[in-house]
């Protein structure tokens, strides 16, 4: 009589050891960064084959919509952008003028940095585009990662194939490399360092590099990040953003 | 009026010197009018020739919307029934070849650069194209191999040469990114020079795999004799494409606007050097006719008392500057001809100055020249009806004079 | 103003810029510039040198107040101090106040806008068509800017002393504060609207200019179709007996599109077209003691103005640019050729050629602005 009991203990115990379907890692790992707001003092350190240039910023999330930008690095100080889901604006400190603009070109790179908004802000989950396969565990930086493969479902995906290594511990990515259809690496991020903020845990260095051209890469650091906390007011307002 | 003439003759060789000068002066003006003139029309159709022969073929069949982002390259706007276009047209027995355009960053070494990458059919390219008479070094693409040509100034901007191996970055015709490993087979050297700067050629069933465009094209190129009056062709094609709603038939000219642009202006330069040749005759035999009739009042003044008709006396001007304008304007013709007929033969070979400049001629840098006898003819008779149209200024002055003002003229 | 008080306002500014910092609680910034041009002087060639200065301080830390005083100091043909701007912004639960030296823009457009009531975007602009903004010019100024929703807001300005004629310290302070009573003022006051509708943005205001003594109501409509694009309109009605036969001569019209398009990585492409159309003004070429060049601020309204503009980045370092102002009417324009290149941060060195083509009696006369050769650095910490 004490059998069924027993084999659901062990049943139980068993998911909790390897609870992991290569979807429920992705699902955690999404969760873990997902938020509805965002509020982060960083840097980009962009490099390139003439050296590398630092830009640093302020920047309100809200979903993936809504975001305001502020540069601080003396060259831009004070301009700032506004996205939105349709439109742009840019505010000009020196001119002390908004100028609104709309249309698809300004849709594709992050500031002129190796990260697309693809990148940033994929609005869908990595299980609509990809079918996931979770190929073993290995370790990096000493520390303990599920190694998981996602192939394409649909053929205009940027990248049609990816590898991932999910932190067993922190459901982070710890780095990713980005394929080309004929299988070639065409990218790499690595997370240099993970902070804890308010119970979470958040990527707060990271650096992408192109893997074609060896002088390239991408460096974005958070020095300051608040998630889901109430963002201030009207912050994504033109008042806000020729505040 | 013989006696005009003989009148009009003396006078001229009675003043040789000032005869001399004015004519010569003329005669600069129209030798190079006649140069520049064929200098221009030469690079013009060599440009025709080079942008149908290696760029746009007569006319090329492509997607409506694409047409429309043409400097865009997008893949995603396709000829998706190529064979069907090719079945369609069949019955107009015209050659065609399919293209497919895109666009990539080319790697090679830690070097890379932007190109516009044009995949072709080796086997059917010759029908429309003459590609393959331009490889300088190596040789023509083969089907199925992972295989480039090169033009040689973007050969030599990478480093590359016959044998190395570069790598191609793109996207896929639904957007996915791709990459291409291609060995140089083969470097151009083409006369239009922006096949020569910035566009690699790879087989097309490659691209098609790689590139998942299954059967589909960016273009049909086609080529048809007529193409210098294509409306009538063009109407043929479009009739026979009636069925494929998304398509376009754009010709050659439409292709190749930025090419057309320059041509205007042309004719906008040949105008002006008109206007040149009007002012150098205009001062010179205004000049002369000045001279001439102030040096002549009192022998006018005799003219006229003497019974002769204003009118002849005016004639006997006017033939006067006309024999100064046909020296002038025969003289320039042998030397405007001969320096065409180098200009034809020979050519003019710029490259020390012109380098990779791009200018918007499809021509290289060797300029050579073409015969146009429209231009020699008409720059013999602007020249002697401009001089004669001169003359009348001066000649009508000392007309309005009393003959009694004439003869006590000093 | 005394030699004494440049000398005071300098060391205020020396004393903010090192001792505040320890708070963290000012921002500062240092630009240096110099620039060597090579020119026409008569019928010679003729070198000559510009270096410039700018001290940037603003306030942070604070969501509700923030101030910034910006000196300029600079030594060219002559030398001069300047307060560019030197304000203080206060948000309040339902209003934002802004007070001191500084600029607001009104309306749309980068060089041509009949919506900026407040500074004028209507002449045909001389010099310099290098600069980043074209039009950077600021005032002493009071504004209160009221939010009506997130993308919609009101905001009313007075510029008691009205616009300055030109940077100059001394000048522009010199018994600035002295007391004046309300005829003796020449500003002006104003108020705007701005609402979005759709994809459109909607501006409309209304200025009155007692430095012009004309109401300037405006309209500006701004949209998307293919290229950004915007068109405003201006009435400039004077304010001592209107005669209203002449409404034509009042208007302006300004127009814009813009277009930027990605060329593959960070290269992109961007083209700018704006034109200024005044119906009432001149359309035939003025000549004789009319012909004024366009650097003179006497310089004949011409009916039609335009700017082209394309610019080219071939990398985030390097970019390429020509800019022109077109004069059709009279058959006259100045162009610039320019590339900027940022091989370290914070450091451009640039060069430009410039030329205006027109006759003598041209707006963009040849021997008013011949020929120009400019190379240049600049460096901001």
């Amino acid at each position: 009589m004490i059998r069924p009991a027993l084999a659901a203990a062990l049943l139980l115990a068993a998911a909790a050891a390897f609870p992991q379907s290569a979807e429920e890692i992705v699902r955690r790992l999404e969760a873990n960064q997902r938020f509805r707001t965002q509020e982060a003092e960083g840097s980009l350190v962009i490099t390139d084959r003439f050296g590398s240039r630092t830009k640093t910023f302020l920047s309100y999330a809200e979903g993936q919509e809504r975001m305001l930008l502020a540069f601080t690095n003396v060259e831009e100080k004070g301009q700032k952008i506004l996205r939105l889901r349709d439109e742009i604006y840019l505010y000009f400190p020196e001119a002390e003028e908004v100028v609104r603009l709309q249309g698809a070109a300004l849709k594709e790179s992050v500031m002129g940095s190796d990260f697309s908004y693809e990148d940033l802000t994929g609005e869908k989950s990595l299980l609509d585009l990809y079918e996931v396969k979770l190929s073993g565990r290995e370790l990096l930086a000493g520390r303990e990662q599920f190694l998981l493969e996602l192939k394409a479902r649909a053929r205009g995906v940027a990248y049609p194939a990816q590898k991932l290594w999910v932190d067993v511990e922190e459901y982070l990515p710890r780095r990713a490399e980005y394929y080309a259809l004929s299988g070639r690496l065409l990218k790499t991020l690595e997370v240099l360092e993970v902070r804890r903020v308010g119970g979470r845990s958040v990527m707060s260095r990271a650096i992408m590099r192109d893997a074609m051209k060896k002088s390239s890469s991408t460096e974005f650091r958070v020095q300051r990040v608040k998630l889901d906390e109430p963002l201030p007011k009207n912050i994504f307002s033109l008042e806000a953003l020729s505040w | 009026m013989k006696f005009l003439l003989s009148l009009a003759w003396k006078n001229l060789s009675r003043y040789r010197r000032r005869t001399t000068i004015t004519a010569v002066a003329l005669a600069v003006g129209v030798a190079v009018f006649i140069w520049m003139d064929g200098w221009l029309l030469g690079a013009e159709l060599e440009s025709r020739r080079n942008i149908i022969w290696y760029e746009a073929g007569a006319a090329k069949v492509l997607n409506q919307e694409y047409l429309e982002q043409i400097q865009n390259l997008p893949l995603k706007q396709v000829v998706e029934d190529a064979a069907g276009v090719e079945r369609a047209l069949a019955s107009l027995g015209l050659e065609a070849t399919r293209r497919a355009v895109f666009s990539g960053e080319l790697f090679l070494g830690e070097g890379s650069l932007f190109v516009k990458a044009v995949a072709l059919d080796p086997a059917t390219d010759g029908r429309v194209f003459r590609l393959q008479e331009t490889v300088r070094q190596g040789r023509f693409l083969q089907t199925g191999e992972p295989e480039t040509l090169l033009g040689e100034w973007l050969a030599r901007d990478l480093g590359a040469a016959v044998g190395d191996w570069v790598t191609v970055r793109a996207r896929s015709r639904f957007g996915a990114f791709q990459t291409l490993d291609l060995q140089i087979v083969g470097i151009l050297n083409c006369p239009n020079p922006v096949i020569n700067q910035g566009t690699i050629f790879l087989p097309l069933d490659l691209a098609d795999q790689a590139l998942e465009l299954e059967g589909a094209v960016s273009e049909i190129a086609l080529a048809f004799p007529e193409w210098q009056e294509p409306e009538a062709r063009l109407g043929q094609i479009r009739r026979a494409l009636a069925g494929f709603p998304e398509l376009a038939v754009a010709d050659w000219q439409e292709l190749a606007r930025d090419f057309l642009a320059i041509a205007e202006g042309k004719r906008a330069g040949t105008g002006m050097l008109l206007l040149l040749i009007f002012i150098i005759a205009a001062v010179g035999i205004s000049n002369t006719m000045l001279m001439a009739v102030y040096e002549r009042v009192r022998e006018i003044g005799m003219m006229r008392a003497l019974g002769m008709r204003d009118l002849s006396i005016r004639l006997a001007f006017l033939l006067e500057a006309g024999g100064i304008g046909l020296i002038g304007s025969a003289l320039g013709l042998v030397l405007g001809a001969a320096l065409n007929w180098y200009m034809v033969r020979w050519g003019l070979d710029l490259s020390a100055f012109i380098g990779d400049m791009q200018v918007g001629y499809r021509v290289h840098s060797v300029f050579r020249s073409a015969w146009h006898p429209q231009a020699l003819v008409g720059a013999v008779v602007f020249g002697v009806l401009a001089s004669m149209l001169i003359s009348f200024i001066p000649s009508s002055r000392a007309l309005r004079k009393r003959i009694t003002d004439c003869l006590r003229h000093v | 103003m005394k030699p004494a008080a440049l000398v005071l306002l300098a060391a205020l500014a020396l004393l903010a810029a090192f001792t505040l910092p320890a708070a963290a609680e000012v921002g500062s910034s240092v630009t240096l510039s110099g620039y060597a041009t090579l020119a026409r002087l008569g019928e010679e060639a003729a070198v000559s040198a510009l270096l410039k200065s700018r001290l940037d301080l603003q306030s942070r830390g604070n969501d509700n107040v923030r101030g910034q005083l910006q000196l300029d100091g600079w030594v060219g043909e002559e030398a001069a101090l300047d307060v560019p701007r030197a304000w203080l912004r206060v948000r309040l639960p339902w209003l934002r106040l802004t007070m001191g030296k500084t600029r607001l823009s009104w309306g749309d457009g980068f060089v041509f806008n009949a919506g900026d009531v407040l500074f004028g975007s209507l002449d045909p602009l001389a010099g310099d068509l290098s600069a980043a903004a074209l039009r950077d010019q600021t005032a002493w100024l009071l504004s209160a800017y009221l939010p009506l929703g997130a993308f919609s807001f009101l905001e009313a300005a007075a510029l008691p002393y009205g616009v300055p004629a030109g940077p100059g310290l001394a000048d522009d302070l010199a018994g600035l504060l002295a007391p004046r009573t309300f005829a003796q003022l020449a500003g002006g006051a104003g108020l705007r609207g701005v609402f979005k509708a759709g994809g459109l943005k909607l501006e409309s205001g209304w200025y009155a200019d007692w430095a012009a003594k004309a109401h300037k109501p405006y309209l500006g409509l701004q949209g998307h179709l293919l290229a950004d694009w915007n068109l405003s309109a201006v009435l400039a009605i004077p304010i001592d007996d209107p005669q209203w036969a002449d409404a034509g001569q009042w208007l302006a019209v300004t127009s814009g599109l813009f277009h930027l398009s990605r060329l593959g990585g960070d290269r992109s492409l961007s083209l700018r077209l704006e034109g200024a159309l005044r119906p009432g003004a001149r359309w035939s070429e003025a000549s004789g003691a009319e012909a004024l060049a366009a650097a003179d601020p006497g310089a004949p309204l011409y009916g039609l103005l335009l700017f082209p503009e394309a610019a080219l980045a071939l990398s985030a370092t390097l970019s390429l640019q020509a800019r022109a102002l077109l004069s059709p009417v009279d058959g006259s324009g100045l162009a610039l050729l320019g590339a900027a290149w940022s091989p370290y941060q914070g450091l451009t060195l640039s060069a430009y050629a410039s030329a205006m083509a027109g006759d003598g009696n041209d707006l963009y006369a040849w021997d008013y602005g011949g020929p120009a050769l400019t190379l240049g650095a600049e460096f901001v910490f």
